[in-house]
């Protein structure tokens, strides 16, 4: 049983092109790469502000994680907005509006030093 | 094969150890014919125990998915998703005003700029909305005979195709079947036929031989019957010639003479 592709022998596994450790066929069934198959924690929108370092803590920044964590919501997304039974213009202008906004923010700062009406805020 | 040493890679997995994982996709292609029946069943329940029946599946927390419906949206493009999860805490209007108040703040603490890029803007949610308004109807009834056209031509006329193939075979495998049962009775006709010939045959011989034994007898009757009656004649001629030969002329005379008087006699009678 390989456990994917190893670059440099068998010291460097980076768990690529593999399924997630946590998935079990035999529990979870067929694999949807949209779900999260660890232990469910606390969703965010019930997370009290109190909460809300703690529940950072508990989060993993490894970028393999967090590049998971974004494969995940693009599946959901896709899955929700692009493979509906009946899909509308929603999901593409969503893209065409987010990629406005993105290169609207890119210019910002170079178009904030020119077109600046107040000193003062 | 691939699928195989996959799915068997999972079942030794799930045994020894649980944590290990699945590099390899189960590949599944069904139109690989190249498998023998056996093998295409034992594939398909060791599939079906894997991922479906499994007594450890926990069906109420990962649900087999089926195709969504579009999440309902406001303002064409934001998921209502996102209205109701800030109702408990802001009500009906509270996102609008959150919405339309950070816009504002960002517009008032000039983070967004009102530059002359910012007409292409105004000029693109008006183009959109317009053609949103315009060809929404158009747009979606061609999406959905899209669909359907595709849903028609990819799943539902090769299932009807399918279907039609094997209830023809099933219709086939019937005909043959009863077919097949009249078999026995023009078996037993054929067998009584021969019966009937053999019996036939068995007939003419027996006449034969008794023709032929007849025949045999017969002429051995007629042989016998010839021999005697030669020896008979033989014997006869024989005899009257040694008779005839044994008579003298005295003998001869006196019969003649005896002759005469019993004549005489018979006349004297008369």
């Amino acid at each position: 049983m390989s456990k994917g592709p190893k670059f440099f022998g068998n010291h460097m596994n980076l768990g690529l092109g593999n399924f997630p450790a946590e998935y079990n066929p035999k529990v979870h069934g067929p694999y949807y790469p949209w779900k999260w198959y660890g232990a469910p924690d606390k969703a965010f929108r019930d997370v009290k502000v109190g909460e809300l370092a703690q529940w950072l803590g508990r989060r993993n920044y490894h970028p393999f994680a967090l590049t998971r964590a974004f494969g995940r919501g693009l599946a959901k997304w896709r899955y929700n907005w692009l493979s509906a039974k009946q899909p509308s213009m929603a999901g593409f202008l969503q893209v065409v509006i987010g990629f406005c906004v993105f290169s609207y923010a890119q210019f910002l700062p170079e178009t904030r030093k020119s077109h600046r009406h107040y000193k003062y805020h | 094969m691939l699928s195989r040493v996959a799915l068997r890679a999972v079942a030794q997995a799930g045994k020894g150890h649980a944590t290990a994982s699945v590099a390899v996709v189960p590949q599944r292609n069904f139109n690989d014919h190249t498998r023998s029946l056996d093998e295409r069943l034992k594939l398909f329940k060791e599939v079906t125990e894997t991922y479906y029946t499994n007594p450890e599946r926990d069906v109420k927390n990962f649900p087999v998915e089926t195709l969504p419906d579009l999440p309902p949206t406001r303002m064409i493009i934001f998921p209502d998703s996102w209205w109701a999860n800030l109702y408990p805490k802001m009500g009906t209007s509270g996102p609008y005003v959150l919405g339309l108040g950070g816009l504002l703040t960002l517009f008032g603490k000039e983070y967004i700029l009102m530059d002359h890029h910012m007409s292409e803007a105004y000029a693109f949610a008006a183009g959109t909305f317009f053609l949103w308004y315009k060809l929404r109807d158009y747009i979606v009834k061609d999406t959905m005979t899209t669909i359907k056209e595709t849903n028609e031509a990819n799943w539902d006329a090769p299932k009807a195709v399918a279907k039609k193939q094997y209830a023809d075979a099933i219709q086939h495998m019937e005909t043959a079947i009863w077919q097949e049962d009249g078999q026995r009775y023009l078996y037993e006709a054929k067998r009584e036929g021969i019966d009937l010939q053999l019996e036939a045959i068995y007939r003419q011989r027996v006449a034969e031989a008794r023709s032929e034994i007849k025949k045999r007898l017969d002429y051995q009757l007629a042989k016998e019957t010839a021999v005697k009656n030669f020896e008979h004649n033989y014997m006869t001629r024989w005899i009257i010639d040694n008779v005839v030969k044994g008579i003298t002329p005295e003998q001869e005379k006196a019969s003649i003479a005896q002759c005469l008087g019993d004549l005489k006699a018979i006349a004297a009678r008369q």
